[in-house]
């Protein structure tokens, strides 16, 4: 049954869906993956659209929605068959003359998916601690924590790299 | 020179794959999901604690009461040595050579689907099953016999997979049901005797594995684990310490013994007459692991992780292997990330630190080959079975285009 609502729905995510798959991608890594996730993300959507068309920023509530469906990890159905294959010790970044975007994504999934999500939401949308930790439901010292330790990972794997890169 | 700050920040463009998003799909899909009770994503995340309390709430799991497993740690953690657990005729270790080189195989999926992947398989390894991702969209269940691959009708025509099977090739596994009025979750089905079987459940729930003997273990959404003795047995919930809030069986062993953990930080059986206890933590860097989660149970082998943190997706995971009649809690060091399965010898397989899938029998580590190219971070192949014999391990691993597919190693 369509109705007015249902329009709404449709011209919002058209708009959107080109943001949404830039936010999954930097945080799956992967272009099927993140496509994954937005689906499952609109699908949800759809279901709560009556509530959500209210919300008073409904692209930060509908990025809320596809960062907790990514951190967890049992909603999504590639994650069902990978379980922890996404926080395995990190493997060094290859120095192939790779740009550095690529470098940096490659860094950024051997991060636990918290992690990613926390260094994701505080750099890429410059949300707060307090942001964060609202999104992801856990506590500002949480949220602090990852980003220190995300921050330092990252750091440890992009050290030689970047220095080989960037040294004229 | 830039951050990674800065770096991270650059990161601002679509994936390079064209796009598969498909609104109209997402809302046939959401009109089914919508559910009657919307709980929004704005409030907290609340999980519902469930109320059973204490371990005297023991359930007899086995059809014979075997011997007396340890009481149930009452909440706090306590080693186990000393514990025994019986092991039936079917899972004791014959001495069985242990194999030194694998080959793979491309399980073909039925219908022509492009993906597919393998969740389980019997211990003999004849039976998998698993699910496809059909050309039409949507997901399709389907089990293997000897390699040929049928579709398994589940009732629903969203999500849905097989998840485990036994040596009759009885198989369990959910399905997405639901209608617009009342929203829509998994509901239990079994596969037996070639029909599809309705499995009982109040309400939502999840089969995760079944045993010889027709009993099944899984769990409701809520975080309760179910036991059912048959699948057209009425489920019995696995008790609990109380304060719990997720239960997760994740395997049964022929014994009746259900592995899983609690609220992903403490690994715990419940034996066949439904006592639980807590399995040691292992040493981690001279100190007790802080989390541990069991994942696999066969015979006397239990398999899964370890952690140095509270939140396992934090710190880094170890692969985990234990004994239950002698107590013991070992690191495995050949596999990074928790083993996928343990066997009646107590062989596992997993993915060793270079990303490569691994057969560990103790002796050996055999590496089992990608389908494709391999990636180090261990994401182009999953195992996921392994046979009492050794001989055959069912997984899946992107081919050379990417795409996921159900495969099997033989190995010898």
């Amino acid at each position: 049954m369509r109705d007015g609502s249902d329009d709404e729905y449709v011209e919002y995510v058209a708009a959107r869906v080109p943001a949404l798959r830039r936010l999954a991608y930097v945080l799956t890594g992967d272009g099927h993956r993140a496509d994954d996730l937005v689906q499952q993300t609109i699908t949800t959507l759809y279901v709560k659209w009556q509530r959500a068309r209210n919300a008073d920023n409904l692209d930060a509530y509908v990025r809320t929605m596809l960062i907790r469906t990514f951190v967890d990890e049992r909603r999504l159905a590639w994650a069902k068959v990978r379980l922890f294959r996404d926080t395995p010790e990190p493997a060094p970044v290859v120095e192939s003359g790779t740009e550095d975007r690529e470098v940096i994504r490659a860094a950024l999934r051997r991060l636990p998916r918290r992690q990613r999500a926390v260094l994701v939401l505080r750099f890429f949308y410059d949300l707060s601690v307090d942001e964060v930790a609202r999104s992801l439901d856990c506590s500002p010292g949480t949220v602090k924590s990852h980003t220190s330790r995300g921050l330092a990972a990252l750091r440890g794997q992009l050290g030689v790299r970047a220095l080989a890169g960037h040294t004229p | 020179m830039p951050s990674e700050v800065d770096l991270l920040r650059s990161l601002d463009d679509e994936p390079d794959t064209p796009s598969t998003i498909d609104i109209r799909k997402a809302m046939s899909s959401g009109r089914r999901r919508r559910a009657r009770r919307q709980a929004g994503y704005a409030g907290a995340a609340a999980l519902t604690a469930i109320a059973v309390t204490g371990t005297s709430v023991a359930i007899n799991l086995s059809a014979s009461p075997g011997p007396v497993a340890q009481p149930a740690a009452s909440g706090a953690p306590r080693a186990s040595a000393g514990a025994t657990t019986p092991v039936t005729p079917a899972e004791q270790a014959q001495a069985v050579r242990a194999p030194e080189k694998c080959t793979i195989r491309k399980l073909k999926a039925p219908g022509g689907a492009p993906m597919a992947l393998a969740s389980g398989a019997d211990p003999t390894g004849r039976y998998v099953v698993g699910r496809t991702y059909p050309k039409a969209g949507g997901y399709q269940a389907v089990i293997w016999d000897d390699g040929k691959g049928r579709e398994i009708m589940l009732p629903g025509d969203m999500e849905e997979s097989l998840r485990d099977v036994n040596t009759s090739g009885d198989a369990v596994g959910w399905s997405y049901v639901g209608d617009d009025k009342n929203g829509s979750g998994p509901k239990p089905y079994a596969y037996q005797d070639g029909k599809v079987v309705k499995m009982r459940a109040k309400g939502y729930a999840q089969p995760v594995a079944i045993n010889d003997a027709g009993t099944i273990v899984g769990a409701e959404p809520d975080g309760s684990g179910l036991v059912w003795r048959s699948a057209t047995a009425e489920p019995v919930r696995l008790p609990v310490p109380a304060g719990t809030r997720e239960a997760q069986p994740r395997d049964i062993a022929e014994d009746g013994t259900v592995a899983g953990s609690l609220d992903s930080e403490r690994a715990v059986v419940w034996g066949p007459d439904g006592q639980m206890r807590e399995l040691p933590k292992p040493t981690i860097d001279g100190r007790p692991a802080v989390s541990t989660q069991a994942f696999d149970i066969r015979g006397d082998w239990v398999t899964g992780m370890a952690s140095p943190e509270r939140d396992a997706a934090a710190g880094p995971v170890y692969a985990v292997r234990w004994r239950l009649s002698t107590g013991t809690a070992e690191v495995v060091a050949e596999l990074r990330d928790p083993a996928d399965k343990v066997n009646a010898q107590g062989w596992l397989v997993g993915i060793d630190p270079k990303g490569y899938a691994v057969l560990v029998t103790g002796k050996d580590t055999v590496r089992l080959p990608d389908l494709g190219k391999h990636r180090p971070d261990g994401t182009a192949t999953t195992v996921s079975t392994l046979s009492d014999d050794g001989t055959l391990i069912a997984g899946h691993s992107d081919d050379k285009d990417g795409v996921i597919q159900a495969v099997v190693w033989r190995c010898g």
